[in-house]
This record gives structure tokens, sequence and C-alpha cells, in this order.
């Protein structure tokens, strides 16, 4: 009881952290329909702000700077009140330009931010943690409940602070007249605008208000826990995000409920589950993916608002760009239509463009960078089947490709090699047998992975994917008896062709090549067919797809069969080309990476994904060169998350956009077309 | 002539409101059959039902012999219904060529190793169901040149011929038109009325939801009236216009 | 070209001169020009993909313009916000409908006032127009998206009075209406009229348009083939636009 009863207060405080920070994704999201993962970014901005205007001196890029020494109350009104403003910074920058752009480029442009901004606060107040000062209230003796269950003073004004800021927030929402702008430029910004409403300023007052959510939520958390660092917010962020979702994403006593569910759930977990601690965030998305399962609107959200977030992920205005920008982007997209429109020769004139490359690149480093973009190429397309044809935004998808690499990484060193001693080289075929049964392996849990997803939409189906896609990590990192869990699995042998081992980068850049227009020759095959159209058919609006006689769950499910069975082929090829792997290939991030490739180059499209992958490794190759990234290593994804966001500010359709690919078979009744 | 749809005692409840009650009526085979009746009647809500996109909360469906009521949506519509939607609903980003395909989706069968190595049957197919979708886009009067345009950046009216387009695509024995003349002028509603027309002449029964009177007295067989989810009035046109009560509940000045 | 392009009209609201709408390389509106007279009631007619919803929605300002000018009461308001037309008087009933589906009808209504900041006469109008569409009254709490299409309708014109516009623009106000229903909006756009408000209608059934309004302009292509008053008006030759027979 005892026990019990200290695990439940501390799970109370962590949910009411996670309830204030999951406030701030339902408040944006009801508002922008945008998840804005920059909270997690902005939660650490409120902790750095408060340590900072409370002590009398802090270290400021390798500086001492005096600081005020302000008490805590007064230090974290400035904190949250500068971070609200920041708020409505970031909205104006990042966010405004892309108000009428394909619902996923903004998506991708929170993701830069956020990656700005944890570099920009290491570059700041360095990768060290730092300590969050003593104040009045956080001595004061703990309050003591039933002679054993104790909790601080500073636990109760977090609680409080909570509750209070929650239903303050709820009623503002519900019954003023800003707030029901807010939601009435969230159901139809255009109509809002016919009414007179100011939208951008409607939008910006909800980042104002969630950024300081947020903060405050971030100087509790630094504060309970004595220390902020600068990649403090992701997984709170995350766990937020989760509550959000459990709530029923767009509801604010959801986002409470869920936010104090979670905090329990992780409580009692880690105290009463053996190896709890370890699989605590397992249990949390596990709680998560059976409750959406069971509920798909979350627990308090509103039907009507599952299929917000439904509909097309490339709806946008055709023309953009400015000015000069406007001609050349004329240009380059002219020739990605032509590209696109240009049949069968115009394909086998790439490929013998790209054997030509691998002939003359005389260097090694560039042909391994050239492979890598093949890999992320292939990768990204296998993405690209999910989310940017059927319109499933997953960012689970990782795990196929975890699961191909790990199958074959386990067959061909711990059981092979091993347990009987077996030789690669004498199973040298094995490898191209793994190559299909590792895609169908992938296949196969996608299909099971993707049929407790077939009632959700759009981000709520995002969240349950990312529960799996983290539930198989967690499970790769802590199942050490199968994987070997974060000492991962060294030696994986080379691929061999007929007793010849691929060994130079110029025969894995060749294998790659080889795989890739594999890859491409089925996923084109199928999306140019009618079940092509039936997929971009379910994106569009799959009640009018289900209307025509397509049965749309199936048509999922194939959708998430065939980008499986995609990352579970590539999976295995990258096993046996790194000969090493581990689950920290596999995290979120690489994931969320993978879809960016595909919303860089262009959704819906073939050619998109290589596009974005060749921007990605090349430009992390070349920025290790500039000057500047070798003193600060942490500016390297600054100024990928810079250009990442100036890209989708241009282009927010994609680089590739115009390279949309016809679904009618090729040169099959195009006669009339013309 | 039989009945290839009937109803029988039919009640959908939303909540506390009876949107239909206990509705029973017949569409004969090969008719053009029209529903009217006051704004929110239910006569949307008859079209759901019968679709599939809602379930009856009492009530039994029976198409060309059939019960049809467990089938779910896919199911009606492979059973031979199609539909358009008041507020029309085209798929985005797709041309019109793609969206009226979409519409043939029952019709495809090559396996997938065909699709992916193109094989000759799996050519034949898309070529035979492209060929029809010309043929389909001449007859509801949109012509070839629209092939390639995106469908939702046509104007109103056009967006209402490829919805058209798309169902008869699906080659329906019963093809549900849900106020396919709103938001036309006159001289468009006669064309649309004539492809109404054109279309049973090709075998296919229509039930037609639509408040122009006269385009409905000249062009309908049958008509029943609903009235807050019951059945006001139903028979040939001329006596149902006529009848003092549907006057009363539906018609205006000077229209009758 | 076979009428005069300089009508007369008593004192302008509105005046539309030689507007350029684009999108992409289509030219939706190719040189529009018109005007609405205050405290009249002015139809815009023409067939499928005229260009008439492109129109009234740069007008609104919710479409960026590519050439020409716009004057509401004296003032060049080419390119004002979206927002502040509203408040100079302009509301604007569009085409299929936009209202919001997952709020109230209340909310709706509510929301139609935005502009406003009379409490009391809000809950006013509202009631009038609970009067005006007693099935609204009947939904109140529905959310509007579950409303059937006519109720939509009666709910986004209902909307688009709450504000008090001196201008009312309305985008085929009749779609989907019983012909009951009809008459009464019909009737309600000649009250409001009366009553003050300069009326902008685009309304495909033509001759009900001409009916009721002071002025009718024809449009095709993207440009105004003819205009007059509604009396004058020959309902065949509105036909014959229609059809194309006349250029
Ligand atoms: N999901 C729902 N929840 C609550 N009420 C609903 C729902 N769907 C429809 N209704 C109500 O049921 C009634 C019938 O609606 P329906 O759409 O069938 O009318 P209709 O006859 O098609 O009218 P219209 O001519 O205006 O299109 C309406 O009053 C509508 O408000
Ligand atoms: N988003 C868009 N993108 C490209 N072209 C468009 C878009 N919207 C409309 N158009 C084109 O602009 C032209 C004018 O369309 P508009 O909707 O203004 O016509 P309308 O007169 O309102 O017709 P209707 O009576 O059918 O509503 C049409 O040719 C249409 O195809
Ligand atoms: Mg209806
Ligand atoms: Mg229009």
């Amino acid at each position: 009881m005892d026990y019990f009863g200290q695990l439940l207060a501390n799970g109370l405080v962590l949910g009411a952290i996670y309830a204030l920070t999951a406030v701030a994704y339902t408040l944006v999201y009801g508002v922008v329909r945008l998840v804005n993962f920059a909270f997690g970014e902005l939660f650490m901005l409120g902790a750095f702000l408060t340590i900072s205007l409370m002590t009398s001196e802090v270290q400021l890029f390798g500086t001492a700077v005096a600081m005020p020494a302000l008490p805590f109350p007064v230090a974290a009104l400035f904190a949250v009140a500068l971070t609200a403003l920041f708020g409505i910074l970031i909205d104006y920058i990042a966010y405004r330009p892309l108000r009428k752009a394909p619902r996923l480029a903004p998506l991708i442009s929170s993701i830069a931010v956020s990656v700005v901004l944890q570099s920009v606060a290491q570059t700041i107040w360095g990768s060290e943690q730092v300590h969050f000062p003593d104040f009045g209230l956080a001595d004061l003796d703990p309050i003591v409940f039933f002679d054993s269950i104790y909790i601080r003073v500073m636990d109760v004004v977090v609680m409080a602070a909570a509750i209070l800021a929650m239903v303050g927030l709820s009623l503002f929402i519900a019954y003023s007249k800003l707030g029901r702008a807010m939601r009435a430029s969230a159901e139809d910004p255009m109509a809002a605008t016919l009414l007179g409403i100011p939208v951008n300023r409607a939008i910006a007052a909800a980042f104002a208000l969630g950024s300081g959510f947020a903060a405050l939520a971030g100087l509790l958390y630094a504060q309970s826990y004595g220390f902020a660092h600068a990649t403090m917010g992701f997984l709170p962020g995350l766990k937020a995000l989760t509550a959000a979702v459990l709530g029923g994403i767009g509801s604010i006593p959801g986002a409470a409920l869920g936010g104090v569910l979670l905090g329990l759930i992780e409580a009692l977990g880690a105290g009463y589950i053996p190896d709890g601690s370890a699989y605590k965030d397992a249990i949390s998305f596990a709680i998560l993916i059976l409750l959406l399962f069971m509920r798909p609107q979350g627990l308090l959200g509103r039907p009507e608002l599952n299929s917000a977030g439904a509909g097309s992920l490339l709806d946008g205005v055709a023309t953009v760009g400015k000015g000069g920008m406007q001609s050349l982007l004329g240009r380059l997209d002219a020739g990605f239509a032509w590209l696109a429109g240009s049949g069968a020769r115009m394909k086998v004139a790439a490929l013998a463009v790209a054997i030509v490359a691998g002939l003359i690149i005389p260097s090694d480093y560039w042909l391994r960078i050239l492979t890598m973009v093949l890999i992320y190429g292939m990768l990204a397309s296998g993405l690209n089947v999910i989310v940017g044809f059927a319109g499933l935004l997953d960012l689970g998808f990782v795990a196929f490709w975890a699961v191909g690499s790990y199958f074959t990484s386990i067959l061909f060193v711990l059981v092979l090699k091993q347990a009987f001693g077996i030789d690669a080289q004498s199973v040298w075929w094995l490898f191209y047998v793994n190559l299909i049964i590792g895609g169908l392996l992938s296949a196969l849990i996608a299909m099971i992975l993707g049929t407790p997803t077939l009632r959700l939409r759009g981000d709520y189906l995002a969240i349950m994917t990312l529960g799996f896609g983290e539930i198989v990590r967690i499970v790769a990192t802590n199942w050490i008896g199968l994987t070997r869990g974060p000492m991962g699995i060294p030696d994986v042998p080379a691929p061999f062709l007929f007793g010849l081992q691929v060994k130079s980068p110029m025969a894995f850049y060749f294998v790659a090549l080889a795989l890739t227009a594999v890859i491409l020759f089925a996923i084109s095959g199928l999306v140019r067919s009618y079940v092509g159209r039936a997929w971009v058919a379910i994106r569009e609006d799959e009640h009018a797809a289900e209307a025509m006689g397509v049965p749309t769950a199936r048509y999922k499910l194939y959708a998430y069969a065939v980008s499986g069975f995609v990352g579970g082929f590539v999976g295995v090829f990258y096993a046996h080309y790194q000969l090493f792997i581990s689950p920290l290939n596999f995290s979120l991030f690489e994931n969320i990476v993978i879809l960016m490739l595909v919303v860089l180059g262009g959704l819906g499209t073939f050619i998109g994904p290589f596009i974005g992958a060749l921007i990605w490794v090349v430009f992390l190759q070349l920025a290790l060169d500039i000057p500047l990234v070798q003193s600060f290593p942490e500016i390297r994804f600054a100024l990928l998350g810079v250009i990442l966001m100036c890209l989708m500010l241009f282009r927010p359709q994609g680089l590739a956009a115009t390279a949309r690919v016809k679904l009618t078979m090729p040169g099959v009744g195009m006669e009339r077309a013309s | 002539m039989s009945a290839i749809l009937s109803t029988e005692a039919v009640t959908v409840r939303f909540g506390g409101l009876e949107a239909l009650s206990a509705f029973d009526f017949k569409v004969k085979n090969e008719a053009i059959h029209g529903l009217i009746g006051p704004n929110g009647a239910g006569k949307t809500t008859v079209l759901n039902v019968l679709t599939g996109f809602v379930r009856p909360t009492t009530g039994r469906l029976l198409f060309a012999g059939g019960e049809i009521g467990g089938l779910g949506v896919n199911g009606i519509a492979a059973a031979g219904l199609a539909r358009t939607f008041q507020n029309i609903r085209l798929f985005g980003s797709m041309t019109v060529l793609e969206s009226i395909l979409v519409g043939a989706h029952l019709h495809f069968h090559s396996s997938p190793i065909g699709l992916i190595f193109r094989s000759a049957a799996a050519r034949r197919a898309e070529r035979e169901m492209i060929e029809s979708a010309y043929h389909v886009l001449d007859f509801v009067g949109l012509g070839s040149s629209f092939a390639g345009r995106i469908a939702t950046t046509l104007s109103y009216g056009h967006q209402r011929r490829v919805e058209i387009a798309r169902a008869l695509m699906s080659k329906p024995k019963l093809l549900l038109l849900d106020e396919p003349l709103a938001g036309m002028n006159s001289h468009e509603k006669t064309e649309i009325a004539d492809l109404v027309c054109a279309i049973r002449a090709e075998g296919v029964s229509v039930l037609l939801i639509e408040h122009d009177m006269q385009i409905m007295r000249s062009l309908c067989d049958h008509l029943t009236v609903l009235n807050y989810g019951k059945r006001l009035a139903d028979g040939k046109p001329c006596e149902v216009l006529a009848d003092p009560t549907v006057q009363a509940a539906y018609l205006g000045r000077e229209r009758v | 070209m076979n009428a005069p392009l300089t009508a007369p009209v008593p004192m302008p609201l509105l005046e539309i001169e030689d507007l350029h709408v684009n999108y992409g390389r289509i030219r939706a509106v190719d040189g529009l020009q018109m005007q609405v007279g205050s405290g009249t009631i002015v139809s815009l007619v023409g067939s499928n993909g005229a260009g008439k919803t492109t129109s009234l929605t740069a007008l609104s300002g919710i479409l960026p313009l590519s050439g020409g000018r716009i004057r509401f009461g004296g003032e060049d308001i080419t390119h004002l916000a979206p927002e502040l037309r509203v408040r100079r008087g302009i509301a604007h009933v569009p085409e299929r409908r936009r209202l919001f589906p997952g709020m109230s009808v209340r909310e709706n209504l509510v929301l139609g006032s935005y502009i406003r900041h009379d409490r009391h006469g809000i809950e006013q109008d509202i009631a009038v127009m609970v009067e005006l569409f007693p099935i609204l009254g009947d939904r109140f709490a529905q959310m509007a998206g579950t409303l059937s299409g006519g109720e939509q309708q009666m709910l986004a014109i209902a909307r688009g009075l709450m504000s008090r516009p001196s201008l009312l623009v309305m985008d085929e106000p009749t779609m989907g209406l019983s012909p009951k229903m009809i008459d009464v909006i019909l009737d309600t756009v000649q009250r409001i009229n009366s009553q003050g408000t300069t009326v902008l209608l685009v309304e495909q059934n033509a001759i009900e348009a001409m009916r009721l309004s002071d002025h009718v302009y024809i449009m095709r292509l993207g440009r105004i083939v003819h205009q007059d008053t509604g009396a004058r008006i020959d309902p065949e030759l509105v036909k014959a636009f229609y059809m194309g027979e006349v250029l």
C-alpha cells in the first residue's frame, strides 16, 4: 500500500507535467491540424530560461554572463512569456508561409525547427546538464500522507498549476470569442476569413498559448528532476504527444486525462513489472495502441475529428515561388514533368547514367555516398507507397527495415556461424533468398501491425504506427537473448556472388543499383494500375472510394505489405552492407528522416525519394568539411534544419512534385489523351 | 416490370431524431424513380442507407432479389448499386480519366504479378477500361479533352458530370443520383435530364433526388414523396404533384 | 457585342474594373467589368465554368488578382485583407456553403456575427434567423456537418446575414433547396434589399434572378458579354448565351 501510494503520487506529478505539454500539442493541433514537434524544444527552452533568470551568472557560448537572479515565480513567469513570444515567432517564420501547403510540409518544417532549436540550445548552453538552482519553496519539508507517502511542496504546486491552467484554458476555448475564432479557423480557414476572423492572428494566439504551456511544463519538469539539458524535451515531448492522442487530440480535457493516465501507467509499470523500467516506454505505447484500437478517436475525442487529418496529404496550392525563383523553379518543374511524361526510354537512360556513374567515379568515398543514397532512396520509395500513394502517415516504417536486418543477421551470425559453424561463403545464395524471405517476413509483420490501424485516420494512425516502431526498437534493445541488445550484431558477412565476395564500394554500388531497379520496377507496376488508383482514391476520399467498390481495408493492408516488403528487402541488404547492426540504426529519428526524404522529394512520385536522399546524404557528408561545423558539430543539424525549412517554404509540395505519377498503365490506350 | 429495389420498414435514428420512420418503397426495373421532399425530409438518408453508409436501426433492404443490408459499402457497390454525392466527392489530385477508372475498380481482376510484369491480360483489361472510360466521358458530355484535367479544378457543373461518369463506370444495375441538377442552369439541366434518359435506355434503373419539379414531372416514371422521414405520397408524377398535401408540404407558389 | 456597356447605375457601391484572375495558366476571369448600385439587386449569370465563383472569391480577397481594381463605397479595396473587407460591410455566402462542420448550428450563427460587438443585437438576430428558417431552431445543437444539404444551405445564408452587411454576396443561394424554401430565400433577399442591403447574386435560375434583379450581367469565358436591367433582358437571349450560340 505504501509503495503503491508513493508510486501513485509520483505518477500524478509526472502526469501533470505530461498533461501540460499535451495541452500544447492539442491546442495547436486543434487550430492548425499540425503536430508541432517543436514543443519538446520549447519545453526545454522554458527550463533553460528559468534557470538562467534565477541565477546570478550563467555560461552562454562558453563565457560567463551576469544574470538578474530573480526569484523562482518571477523567473518562471518571464520564461513562460518569453517562450510564448518565441512560439509566435516560430509560427511566423516556419509555419505561416506553409498555411496553404500540403499537410505534411509544416510537419516536416516543425521537425526542422525542433532540430535547429536543439542544436542552438546545445551551442548556447553547452551539452552538459545544467543544475536547477535551489529556492525556498523547493527546500520545504515534504508533506507526509499516511505516514509513508512523501509529496514535496513543489509537487503540490505542480499539480495545482496544471489543474488551474487546464480548467482556465478549456473555458477560454469553449466560450471566449477568441477561442471560438480559433476553432473556426481550424475547421475552415477560408470560411473563417470570410466572416472577418483574422485567421493568422487566431493561430498565432494558439501558438503563444501552446508555447507558454510547454515552457511551464518544461520548467516544472526541470525543477522536479533538478537539471536541464538540451535534449531533455525530446522524450517528454513524445510522451505528451502520445498523451494528447490518447485523450483524443483536439480535446483539452482529453489531453489532461491522457497525460495523467500516462504518468500513472509509467510510474506503476516501472514499479511493479519485472524489468519494468526498461520496458516502461513500450508499456505506455502498448496501452496507447490498445486504447486506440478500441476507441479510434481517443478517450474524449469526438468521432468527427477522427476524420480530420484524413484526406489528402498532398492538397495545396499549385503555384508557389516568387519572382526570379519562379522562372528557375518553373524550368525545374517543366524538367520534372517532362521526366515523368517521357516513358520507357527515359528509364533506360536513367539506368545508363547510373551505371556509367558507377564505372567512372574513381573515388570510393563518393561511391559509398551514392550507395547510401540508393539505400535511403529505396527505403523512402517503400515508405512512399504507404504515405505518398495510400495516404497513411506511417511513422513506424523503420520497424520493417529493422526486421529485415535483424532477420538476416541473426540467421547468418548467431544461428549459422555461431551455433552451427557454417561459413557464409558456403551458403552464399542464402543472401538472395533472404532478400525475399526478409521482405515477406516484414510484409507479414506490416500486415499484422496494420490491421489494428485500419479504422484510424490521419494523425491517430501516425501515432499508433510510431508506437509500433518504438516497441520494436525497445524490444530489439532489451531482448538481449535474441538481438544482443545495444551491443548489436557484428561481423555480418558481406554478400557473395558465385564465390566472389562483394567487397569493393563499386561492387556494392552495383548491387544496390540492381536492387533499386527491381524495387522501382515492382512498385511502378503496381502503382500504375488499378491498385495504385485504388490507393490514391483511398488517400483522397476513403468513403467515396469504398462506394466505388474498392475494399479499402484490404487495399490499405496491401499498401502496408508492399511497404513492409521493401523495408525488409532493403534491410537485408543494409545489414550485409554495413556488416554491423544495432538498435541505434532504427531509431524514430531515422524514421522521420526517411519520411522527410519523401516529402522533400515529392510525395507520390517515383523520383522524389531519390532526390530527397541525394540532398540529405550528400549534405550530411559535405557539411563535415565546413570549418564552422568542424568546431561546432551540433551545427550540422541546425544547418540541415534551416535548409530543410527553406526547401519547404519554396517547394512545399516537394522538389519533384510535378513528376506526378500517371496512374494508368504506360503505353496503354493513351492514343486519345493527347 | 418487377421491382429491382425495395425497402421494408426501414427506420433510421440519429440520437433522438428519427430521420426515417418505417419507410418502404419499391423501384421498378428500368424505371426512373424520383424521390422528392422538403429539405431535411430524409432523402439523402435513404441513399445512405441503400449504399451502406448508414446502418438502418431496423428494416430490410432487398436489391435484385437479395438482401444487401449486411454487405458493407463496397459489397453493395459490387452488387450493382452506384451513387453520386450531394456534396460532390471527387478524388483530389487525380485526373478525370483516373478518377473515373476508379469507378471501374470492380471489373479489374489482374494478379499483382501480372501487373508488375504487365502481362498481356493485364494490358488488355486496362486498355478495354480506358476505351470504355473515353466512351463514358463522351456519353456524359465531357469529351476526351477533359480526360487529363485534375478533376477537382473543374467547375462545379463539370464535376457533377465526372461524378456521374465515375458511377457509370462500375456498370451498375441501379444508379442513385443525389441532386445531380443542383447548380446548373436550365439548359444544362435539360442536358443532364437527357443523359438520365439515355442511361435508362441502356437498361440501368435510376433513383433520382431532385428539387426541380418541371424536370422531375417530365423525367420520372414514378415519384415518391418523403416528409419528416415518412412516405407522404407515391405514384405517377402528375398525380403526386397534384396532391394538395404534397403541395402544402413541399411546393411553393406558382410552381405547381 | 450588341449591347452598350455604359449602363445607367445610380451611385455605385461596388465597382469592378478590368478584373483578371488566373489559376496557373488558366485565365478564369479575363477583364471583368461590373458595377453594383447602392441599394440594388444585381445578378451575375452564366454557364458552368464561366468564372462567376472565381470573380466573387476574388472580390472577397481570397484569391489573388492578376490585374484590375475593386472599389467599394468609394474606397479602393483592391489590396485590402479579406477579413477587413468583411468589416467594411461585405458578406459572402460562398459556393459549397463552407460551414464549420464540427461546430453546432448556434455556434455557426454566432461566428457569423464575429465583427459585431452588440451582444444583445446578436441574440435578437439569431432569433430572427430561427424565425426565418424554423428547422434551424430545431437543430440548434446539431453539428453543422450532419445537417441535410438544404439545411446547410439555409444555415450558410443565415450565417452570412448575421454580420448585417451592406453588400451581401451570394453564390448560388438556392442550390439544393426545395421549391418552397427557394421562395423563402428569394423573398428574404427582396426584403433585406428593401431594408437597404445591396445584393450581388450568382444564380443559375436565370429567370428567377431576372425577375428579382435591378440589373443582370451575363458572363461567359471570364468576361461580361451582355448586361441590361432585369426587366428589359430577353429570356430567349439569355438562353442563347447559355447555349453558346451568341458571343
Ligand atoms: N449524422 C446525423 N446526426 C444527426 N442528424 C442527422 C444526421 N444525418 C442527418 N441528420 C438529420 O436527418 C434529417 C434528414 O437528412 P437528409 O440529409 O436525409 O435530408 P434530405 O431529405 O436529403 O434533405 P435535403 O433536401 O436538404 O438534402 C435532417 O434533418 C438532418 O439534420
Ligand atoms: N482551383 C482551380 N484550379 C484551376 N482551374 C480552376 C480552379 N477553380 C476553377 N478553375 C477553372 O476556372 C474556370 C472558372 O471556374 P468557376 O468555378 O469560377 O466557374 P463558375 O462560373 O462558378 O461555374 P459553376 O456555375 O459551374 O459554378 C473554370 O474553367 C474552371 O475549370
Ligand atoms: Mg439531401
Ligand atoms: Mg460556381
